[in-house]
């Protein structure tokens, strides 16, 4: 859609000089793997320069799985999906009057759906924490933060005489990577370390992007995460058959955002438990456990519910990142030659789970 | 015998537990649904993970503190200074205000 030249945000000077701002509006995403039904076309993408600096034919493309977050346009009032009070005009009082946040209806809620996909488009193809969004409306604007756990909204920013959207910009501008979201344990797998991969695991031989996660000090292989069209919060469990470095061997890899309750038993620790009591017909985890500390890979959200009275906001979740490795790699139902190599399957797994463990341990 | 259709009898009973999520049954269905079906439905199972309105500033100071980042460059916030932005009346003017 022709040449979309890329500026630096000359209203703050040269005040965030890390970060690039392109104009997204007219552009398909060009993120390798994504299984959404549509390209989301965000009006702006903040990316990190160095990524310019690196190919700069990034300033006239949009990659989702490269970007640090979106900003969207409405110049309507009414486009606002986030409304304390709302009257018969579709207005907002004012920010201070109540608490209660209703979900606008109407083209109002095809924006919630908007930010929504952006958001997932992100957080989909990136391992990310979380990351951030801004919505400008009219002469307003808010600032979102997304997390497996939910989205936190800020009241509204009159930008122009309100210091708030300078500052996020400014501070983002400084932030470290971990603070903007990005999963410092995953990073681009090496020259060797892709090579390796794809001689060992067949299903990696074709892949276009790989990284590598780091698993308390172990590292593996995978094929970089893709969208798919959910809302960003939950489990989002992502399994991959990886290549382990340190095995040298094809493993799998499941990457989730875990219920965080003191009575629930993280998954890693479970198999550690069957393992050490012999438990047969179950998987060997080679390496488990929580990722990093709660600081950035435990949700947010839940901290501030009490900004909303709106009862379902009440529920939300909080999660902790949580990842393992397992030696045995299955294979898809539909690979089966036939039904009694899966009926075998699921016997052995009963002995294993059911009949032995409940004997030996008492983790269930 | 077989017959066709199979009695009803062989159909699933309600409340077996058969998970209807188009991760489990859609191997055969169409892939793609419309942008517009899929915009509504993640507008409408995101409405309950929103949460606020929290005032901008503990936004702020909650998830990209200060006390954590290098001290900023001379940068000082001007009022007026997105005066264009907020002036503009097309979505495609608001990127250029933005960035210009």
């Amino acid at each position: 859609m022709g040449l979309t030249p890329t500026f630096q945000v000359e209203a703050v000077g040269g005040c965030i000089p890390h970060l690039s701002l392109i104009n997204t509006a007219h552009l398909d995403d060009n993120v390798p793997d994504s299984l959404m039904s549509f390209s989301c076309r965000p009006d702006c993408t903040v990316m990190n320069r160095d990524h310019i600096d690196l190919n700069p034919e990034l300033e006239s493309k949009l990659d989702s799985s490269l970007a640090e977050f979106f900003i969207e346009f409405k110049t309507k009032k009414h486009d606002d999906p986030f409304r304390l009070k709302p009257t018969a005009d579709n207005t907002e009082a004012d920010n201070t009057e109540g608490r209660l946040m209703h979900m606008a209806k109407g083209e109002a809620s095809t924006v919630t759906g908007q930010i929504t996909a952006y958001t997932t488009s992100i957080l989909g193809t990136q391992y990310r924490t979380h990351t951030f969004l801004v919505l400008i409306v009219e002469k307003f604007a808010r600032l979102i933060r997304w997390d497996r756990g939910g989205a936190v909204v800020t009241e509204r920013i009159y930008y122009d005489t309100e210091p708030h959207l300078f500052e996020f910009l400014i501070r983002y501008n400084y932030a470290d990577s971990s603070m903007r979201g990005h999963d410092v344990t995953v990073h681009d797998a090496t020259a060797d370390e892709a090579r390796e991969a794809r001689i060992v695991v067949k299903e990696l031989q074709n892949v276009n992007r790989l990284v590598t996660v780091d698993i308390q000090g172990q590292h593996y292989v995978i094929g970089a995460p893709c969208a798919r069209p959910e809302i960003p919060v939950g489990r989002w469990t992502r399994t991959s058959i990886a290549y382990g470095c340190q095995e040298k061997a094809r493993v799998f890899l499941k990457d989730s955002w875990r219920v965080f309750h003191p009575g629930m038993i993280p998954e890693a620790d479970i198999y550690t438990t069957l393992q050490q009591s012999s438990v047969r017909n179950v998987p060997r985890c080679l390496v488990g456990g929580d990722i990093s500390d709660e600081t950035y890979h435990g949700t947010k959200t839940h901290n501030f519910v009490q900004f909303s009275l709106n009862p379902a906001s009440k529920k939300i979740t909080h999660y902790r990142h949580h990842r393992l490795v397992l030696d045995t790699v299955g294979r898809n139902l539909y690979d089966f030659k036939c039904s009694k190599e899966m009926v075998h399957a699921i016997h052995a797994s009963l002995i294993g789970k059911y009949i032995i463990s409940y004997w030996q341990i008492t983790v269930f | 015998m077989s017959t066709t259709p199979p009695p009803s009898s062989s159909l699933p009973l309600p409340g077996t537990p058969f998970k209807h999520h188009s991760g489990t049954t859609d191997r055969f269905g169409p892939k793609y649904e419309a942008r517009t079906t899929t915009v509504e439905r993640l507008s409408y199972d995101m409405s309950f993970y929103f949460v606020g309105p929290v005032p901008p500033q503990f936004f702020l100071d909650s998830f990209l503190p200060l006390t954590s980042l290098p001290p900023p460059a001379n940068v000082i916030f001007r009022p007026g200074m997105f005066a264009g932005l907020a002036a503009s009346t097309k979505e495609s003017q608001m990127y250029e205000k933005l960035v210009n």
